[in-house]
């Protein structure tokens, strides 16, 4: 360790963040799980649905803002049209909840190719710790992984790109391209 | 939980190769001080992803890791630093939301006291200082300080010379040095003067 100071500026450091709750044995026994499937996949020779970006088509994105202090997911009338085969993607953005709204567009008119929130993100990520990256997904973590995406503030939101009916096995999404209902996003968490 | 073998992180990763269940002990071994770093560098949740997602990536590049190096640990908090990059704005967030701690008030005047006082007082410009800072200084700075790691351990896990590593902590002391003394605080009362860190 070098001077006196120095280890005065690391202890204050350690000050800091001193108040740092570790994680919790749930958290853990979580990460854990996900360790052990990945480990099942390798031994099973299997490899994981590739995250690189798919067939690049048409592509509806309905926004989703999920709200609600007991997690309960609350769906508002959110409609965001993304079409990822021009360059840069088209937006149209027509949400209700104006803070959010905000947030996205700024992100746009900034020059965000892939903008989303950190919720969206997170979700994201989700999906790809259990290896189910879906189309929307897989261009979100593409472009993250590749520095084009800087989320932007948004605790309670989260993206769901349904495609209309394109992936096999998904079936048609009833209302592709209108306001998503509730049930709608609940099935889309729930996968 | 089971049995803790006596194999070094090196020998596990070896045997992993062949017998992936091995690796779950790699997790057992870090998974605490992987987390507590990211908690310290990330929103809460962001970091609970992250932590998961080191030894997932870890897992799957386990045939790049150095069979000479003894530990894993510096090769997972190379992961881990990699993965706070990726989340530029998730760290700043989480560094500016130390700066919004609430500043203790202090009853009495004892040295201590006052020291801690100052301290207190001086968080919201130390991490806004962090803030500031080049990447490239406060990870190394952090690596230190909230990963508890050693010099030699941090030019492995950022693979640099341990040169640079020195030379990087000393510039990123002294920038926080400036820093929250232009703020018109200090950090205590032997903070005066900064000394290259080797």
């Amino acid at each position: 360790m070098g001077s006196g100071s120095g280890k005065h500026l690391d202890q204050r450091l350690r000050e800091l963040a001193a108040d740092v709750a570790p994680a919790d044995e749930e958290t853990r026994i979580a990460a854990r799980a996900v360790l052990t499937e990945e480990i099942e996949v390798d031994k099973s020779g299997t490899r994981p649905r590739s995250r690189r970006r798919p067939g690049r088509r048409l592509l509806v994105a309905i926004l989703a803002l999920v709200v609600g202090s007991g997690g309960l997911a609350v769906a508002y009338e959110v409609e965001w049209i993304f079409r990822s085969d021009t360059d840069p993607p088209v937006y149209s953005l027509d949400p209700l909840d104006p803070e959010a709204a905000e947030q996205i567009q700024g992100a746009i008119e900034g020059g965000e190719k892939y903008p989303a929130t950190d919720g969206d993100v997170s979700y994201c990520r989700k999906q790809q710790a259990q290896q189910r990256v879906d189309a929307s997904c897989a261009l979100t973590l593409e472009a993250l992984e590749a520095g084009e995406l800087d989320p932007v503030p948004g605790p309670i939101s989260t993206v769901h790109l349904i495609p209309c009916g394109q992936e096999p096995g998904r079936g048609e999404v009833p209302s592709c391209g209108g306001p998503i209902t509730e049930r709608e996003i609940e099935e889309a968490l729930s996968r | 939980m089971g049995v803790v073998s006596t194999l070094s992180d090196s020998d596990l990763i070896s045997e992993s190769l062949s017998r992936p269940d091995a690796f779950g002990e790699i997790f057992d071994r870090h998974f605490d001080a992987i987390s507590a770093y990211l908690r310290r560098r990330l929103p809460m949740s962001r970091a609970d992803e992250a932590a998961s997602e080191v030894f997932l990536i870890a897992f799957r590049r386990r045939q790049d890791f150095e069979l000479a190096r003894e530990s894993a640990r510096p090769w997972l908090f190379g992961i881990a630093t990699n993965l706070i990059r990726s989340s530029r704005r998730d760290e700043l967030r989480r560094l500016r939301a130390y700066a919004k701690s609430p500043v203790e008030s202090e009853p009495d005047h004892s040295e201590e006291t006052i020291e801690r006082a100052d301290a207190s007082q001086a968080r919201p410009a130390l991490a806004e200082a962090l803030v500031q800072l080049r990447r490239e200084e406060r990870d190394v700075l952090l690596l230190l300080s909230w990963g508890e790691l050693t010099y030699p351990e941090i030019a492995d896990a950022l693979d640099l010379p341990i040169g640079t590593v020195r030379s990087r902590l000393a510039r990123g002391r002294e920038q926080i040095q400036e820093l929250i003394a232009d703020s018109g605080q200090q950090l205590g009362r032997d903070d005066q003067g900064v000394e290259s860190g080797g």
